[in-house]
């Protein structure tokens, strides 16, 4: 019974020099990786078939991602990049403070001067892409005002939103255009939306404008193809 | 006597131009060589260093990688912005190469190439139009038609197809 009761011990007594134990590391938290992807779009394929029929049409782009511009002047018509979200950045800021800067009226006047002066009536499609999210209401309402002033009646324009409710920071995308229905979307950022647009929201912020249309998708893009 | 005849002799033969002398040139340089007109087309450059306000007419390829306040036209030619180059200028050429920055309208009859880290604020016009990812345009882009071939639907369809050099079509024909 002692023999017995000494191998147990044994077992359960830890050895003098027991071998040492890998050390645990955590792996590295490594930051997630841009998104990059290709996606079919029905919205810009609607938005193209507005365009079917006309050459030379002005087409205002506020991604102004070059391959769109590119994509656009191959089908005959007028792309005009516009950098949008770089003037946000120099109106606003980029850090954490970017959305309360948009509570200054003198701040908006010069921002909806300089970026979007165009003559009215002056274009003739606008690809308006996921920039909305980023304006709080003060910012959005005269922002849409000058569009709809820039454009002429009739016109489509394409905006995209997140559908996510519950992400504090959405990536801010690279739209590229690489075929009439086929979107490239490269992450160039993350920011904080100003706010979460719902279907009854999107409507009401295009009140003043002809129609609206919603596109659904698998991914978390809501597409919008509006007209003035 | 016999000795004079032969030095007369031998003096015209002195006097004669070598062949081999009388075909080489006076001078090797590349410089007397740059004159010939069929010499292959050279590059104007015009240096980081370099401040230019004006007109400047070009009738070779140029490259600008100085500062250049005007306009620059070199119809036939290619015009590169360069790194380092700052135009404040309105560009007519035929291929026009961005990788600096520019300020004004630009049109290139051939092709505009916006390339990385170019800045363009200002219109293109041309024919062929690539601008890569990084680089930046806030203006519009339209296409410069080339010059309109005579249409074929204007030429009536019951016309006998020309047979002969001289029914080819005359341009001032449709004036008169």
């Amino acid at each position: 019974m002692s023999a017995v009761l000494d191998k147990l011990r044994k077992l359960f007594q830890p050895d003098e020099n027991p071998p040492p134990l890998p050390s645990y590391r955590p792996p590295p938290v490594q930051p997630s990786a841009p998104i990059e992807l290709t996606r079919p779009s029905n919205g810009l394929d609607q938005f193209f078939l507005f365009l079917d029929g006309q050459d030379r049409l002005k087409v205002l782009d506020l991604c102004g991602a070059p391959a769109t511009t590119e994509f656009l002047f191959q089908q005959d018509h007028i792309p005009r990049p516009d950098p949008f979200y770089r003037a946000l950045e120099l109106a606003f800021g980029n850090g954490p403070g970017y959305l309360e800067r948009q509570l200054e009226p003198d701040r908006v006047d010069i921002f909806v001067e300089h970026t979007l002066g165009h003559k009215e009536g002056e274009f003739d499609a606008v690809l308006l892409w996921d920039s909305l999210q980023y304006l709080r209401p003060e910012l959005l309402e005269p922002v849409l005002e000058q569009i709809f002033a820039i454009t002429r009646p009739g016109a489509p324009l394409l905006a995209v939103f997140h559908a996510d409710e519950r992400i504090e920071e959405l990536p801010v995308f690279s739209f590229q255009v690489q075929g009439r229905n086929t979107l490239f979307l490269a992450e160039k950022d993350r920011r904080r939306p100003a706010q979460h647009f719902n279907n009854r929201m999107i409507e009401k912020i295009f009140k003043n404008f002809a129609s609206t249309k919603f596109f659904l998708a698998r991914d978390q893009l809501r597409e919008v193809l509006i007209r003035r | 006597m016999w000795k004079r005849r032969d030095r007369e002799e031998e003096q015209p033969s002195r006097s004669t131009p070598d062949p081999a002398k009388e075909n080489t040139p006076l001078s090797t340089t590349p410089a007397v060589r740059s004159y010939e007109p069929e010499a292959p087309r050279g590059v104007a450059t015009i240096g980081k260093a370099v401040y230019i306000k004006g007109q400047i007419i070009a009738r070779e390829d140029l490259i600008v990688d100085g500062s250049v306040d005007g306009t620059i036209e070199a119809q036939e030619h290619r015009v590169t912005i360069g790194p380092n180059g700052k135009v404040a200028a309105t560009i007519k050429a035929r291929h026009i190469i961005i990788q600096g920055q520019i300020t004004g309208n630009v049109e290139g009859t051939e092709k505009v190439e916006i390339r990385n880290g170019a800045k363009l604020l200002g219109d293109v016009k041309t024919v062929k139009f690539v601008c890569e990812e990084e680089g930046t345009i806030n203006g519009s882009v339209s296409s410069l038609r080339p010059e309109s071939k005579p249409a074929p639907a204007v030429e009536p369809k019951a016309a006998p197809a020309p047979t002969t050099a001289q029914q080819t079509p005359n341009p001032t024909d449709h004036k008169k």
